[in-house]
């Protein structure tokens, strides 16, 4: 439990880190949000979305952090936590879940590059590099694994 | 996989939480267990049996992989 509690330390420093950042690129896209809305609608949904993402990854860094450090000064808590992420149903379910969502993301994937290339050349590039992309890092994956065990 | 876990769990009047937390895993994976839903690793099983004071047969039916041979 020691060990685990060195860990959650080093994590609970890894997500301030991350929220500190967040928090800096959210101020930053704030402040500049006035001058992007004036523009065109597709900059302002961008704009829009990439705010949205910022503050989405500075509210799941801090409810981490918050829940790391309530782990840290309380051990019950800690015990629980460390149970529910050692668990080892979750870690297959979390497993099957990966390998669903390859089985058919590739494959969709796949089939909207070749309905894109009939009606738009940069979207059908785009698709391609996803898939290409997603190919090498399956690839990437299956070879690791199959060194290691 | 059936189990004997409901049965040692009545005699010793111990909760699915209880057991959960004395081997390490989330209350509902000793409901998956149980309900067959869920086969224990050798690890958890040999925990499992353990706590039981018992082997791993007593508390696990293996006839279903019998069965196969």
């Amino acid at each position: 439990m020691e060990k685990y509690q060195s860990h959650l330390k080093k994590t609970a420093v890894l997500y301030g880190a991350l929220f500190i950042i967040c928090l800096g690129l959210l101020v930053w896209q704030v402040v500049l949000l006035g001058a992007v809305l004036q523009g065109s609608y597709a900059e302002g949904f961008v704009a829009g979305f990439r705010l949205s993402l910022t503050f989405l990854f500075c509210l799941f860094s801090a409810i981490n952090f918050i829940n790391i450090m309530k782990a840290i000064r309380n051990a019950e808590y800690r015990k629980k936590m460390y149970i529910s992420d050692t668990d080892e149903r979750k870690r297959v379910i979390e497993e099957k879940t990966s390998a669903a969502y390859r089985n058919l993301s590739l494959p969709m994937l796949g089939v909207a590059t070749v309905v894109a290339g009939s009606f738009n050349h940069t979207v059908f590039f785009c698709l391609v590099a996803v898939l290409l992309v997603q190919a090498l890092i399956l690839m990437g994956c299956k070879l690791y694994y199959q060194k290691k065990y | 996989m059936k189990t004997h876990i409901p049965e040692l769990r009545r005699q010793r009047k111990l909760s699915q939480e209880e057991l959960a937390m004395a081997v390490g895993v989330t209350r509902q994976t000793i409901t998956s267990i149980e309900v067959g839903k869920y086969t224990a690793s050798l690890p958890l099983a040999y925990r499992i049996a353990r706590y039981f004071g018992l082997s791993i047969e007593d508390v696990f039916d293996f006839s279903d992989v019998e069965d196969m041979e």
